[in-house]
């Protein structure tokens, strides 16, 4: 049980930091709000406007920029970003064995770019948690760098250390689609991705090493991903694939996503997706299927409570793998430069009627 | 007498085409949008909420009217990119400068109009539009249709914000492209209803 925090952290963890309901407001491509072309990350100029004007509940001229534009002439630059992160989390779980409290810094970072019209550069430096049961102590590290470069306005290709783009790519690693799929905290690889971003429909292809310059990195894959989505008004369909292999096995995925805006506060985030594992010594196959929904509903600007129901049941001849959580939280977005997001998970597995309830909150500065 | 029946039946129907009709367009009811494009991220842009007023006047076979747009009235959906627009680039505080006006003069309408139950679809309706301080020919897919007191259509253009002396908007690092499309409906009425 000792460790069981140190896997809510990694359940819970959120690192990228990107809003793909922003679809919602007619914003299809990443790029409009982040210097990546799959989102996360560094913010454009434009994308620090929205989080003041459609993001936050409240705030004041000039508040968006970085550092509350303390050096106007940086914080106002479309030429070089600037960012900081800082990120804690306060968790209890609770069941019929133990009842257990936690507060966690999940993320110290400073991240600086230089964007140019046809090249993009960008780097991070900061403290990566570096857990071993109750124990924990920071490593300095990157979390991502890369180079970018843009061919024309639709089509880029970016090479360094960052998330390959798979599915929603909602940063929530609470959910199932994140966590269950070795896709959360601490996934990064280095890649090189191409993407083509149209009007209506954008795609990326990455290839994916499982080179290691840092021996906490969590990826062991090599592999090949490709995600693709369809803009029908402000709502998306996605299609996923992703092909990756490394000592023990060799897996395959695909999967079908979607936002789907019913208004422009009530919104639907679903990630439906099938895994395909084969074991190489023994070389047996488990196939199973994880999903996540979410059910957000902007009752007033910066202020979106939602439901989510998250299945993981990755080995059908095991019902022991069978698990659901039912959530209820809200996302606040007070001012900008602040997230707090907090739930309330009922966690089932099914096989045995075992019962978890999860409660976490979460919040996030960024300069 | 059959043709004296037929004839009372289009009467009926289309009784405007025997004479001189003026429609008031009603705002609340003619919205006018613009959509342009924004570079990098591809960004679609759209301003909403203008409203089309001002009449159109059927003379027979001829339509000629103004419509007026009052460009205060637009929103982008984001505050600051409306201040910018309106204040830097539309200088709609200058005198003249807070409106657009379609002129149209005397447009001959085709010929089966009234035999098509006063109605056109995709017609070119050729105006001069009036935006920023010049003025500058234009012509406008039109659907139109006229039942009784009322005038209901709909028209799209583009124009080229450099015809018009605009500056090419860039704000927060997007910038717009010089082509927008402008897609309005309008609804009138003689008033005689």
């Amino acid at each position: 049980m000792k460790y069981s925090f140190l896997i809510l952290y990694f359940i819970i963890a959120q690192t990228c930091w990107a809003f793909p309901e922003m679809s919602r407001h007619g914003y299809f491509n990443c790029t409009s709000c982040h210097l990546s072309p799959a989102g996360g990350g560094a913010l454009t100029l434009y994308g620090r406007e929205l989080s003041k004007e459609l993001l936050s509940t409240s705030s004041v001229k000039g508040e968006q920029y970085f550092a509350y534009n303390a050096i106007p002439a940086l914080s106002k630059s479309d030429k070089i970003l600037l960012g900081a992160y800082i990120r804690g989390l306060q968790v209890l779980r609770e069941n019929d064995q133990v009842n257990e409290a936690r507060t966690i810094l999940m993320q110290a970072d400073a991240e600086a770019a230089y964007n140019d019209k046809s090249w993009a550069i960008l780097g991070t430096v900061g403290r990566q948690e570096v857990r071993n049961g109750l124990e924990s102590r920071g490593h300095f590290f990157s979390r991502r760098h890369y180079v970018l470069g843009r061919f024309d306005k639709h089509q880029n290709i970016r090479l360094g250390k960052f998330l390959k783009s798979y599915g929603l790519d909602d940063p929530n690693h609470y959910m199932f689609i994140r966590n269950a799929l070795n896709f959360s905290y601490d996934t990064e690889s280095y890649n090189v991705e191409y993407s083509y971003l149209a009007e209506n429909f954008n795609a990326y292809l990455t290839v994916i090493t499982n080179l290691k310059t840092d021996d906490y990195l969590r990826n062991d894959e090599n592999g090949l991903a490709f995600n693709g989505s369809l803009k029908f008004d402000k709502s998306k369909l996605g299609l996923s694939l992703f092909h990756g292999t490394n000592a023990r096995q060799r897996r395959m995925l695909g999967g079908l996503w979607g936002i789907g805006t019913f208004t422009k506060q009530f919104f639907l985030m679903s990630e439906l997706d099938f895994q395909a594992v084969m074991t190489k010594l023994t070389r047996t196959h488990t196939n199973g299927t994880v999903m996540s929904h979410r059910l957000n509903y902007e009752v007033y600007k910066g202020i979106i409570p939602f439901l989510s129901f998250d299945q993981k049941y990755l080995n059908f001849s095991n019902k022991n793998s069978e698990l659901h959580s039912i959530g209820l939280g809200a996302r606040l977005f007070p001012r900008p430069h602040f997230e707090i997001t907090g739930a309330v998970q009922r966690e089932a597995r099914i096989a045995n009627s075992s019962k978890d309830t999860l409660y976490w909150l979460m919040g996030q500065l960024y300069l | 007498m059959k043709t004296l029946i037929l004839f009372s039946l289009l009467s009926i129907s289309s009784p405007l085409f025997a004479s001189v009709a003026q429609f008031d367009l009603i705002k609340d009811k003619s919205p006018v949008e613009f959509e342009a494009k924004g570079n990098p991220s591809l960004l679609s842009i759209k301003g909403l909420k203008g409203k089309g007023g001002g009449t159109l006047k059927f003379n027979n076979n001829s339509l000629s009217g103004n419509i007026i747009v009052a460009l205060n009235d637009f929103d982008t959906d984001l505050d600051t990119r409306n201040e910018h627009m309106k204040e830097k680039y539309l200088e709609t505080g200058k005198p003249g400068f807070d409106q657009a006006i379609l002129k149209i003069d005397s447009v001959i309408l085709p010929k089966d109009f009234s035999e098509k139950g006063n109605r056109i679809d995709k017609f070119p309706i050729e105006g001069i539009l009036v935006l920023h301080g010049k003025e500058k020919k234009i012509s406008c897919l039109t659907d139109l249709l006229i039942q009784g007191n009322d005038l209901n259509g709909k028209t799209n253009f583009k124009i080229k914000l450099s015809d018009f002396g605009i500056e090419i908007p860039s704000f927060a690092g997007i910038t717009i492209e010089d082509e927008i499309v402008i897609n309005a409906q309008f609804k009138g009425s003689t008033g005689k209803q």
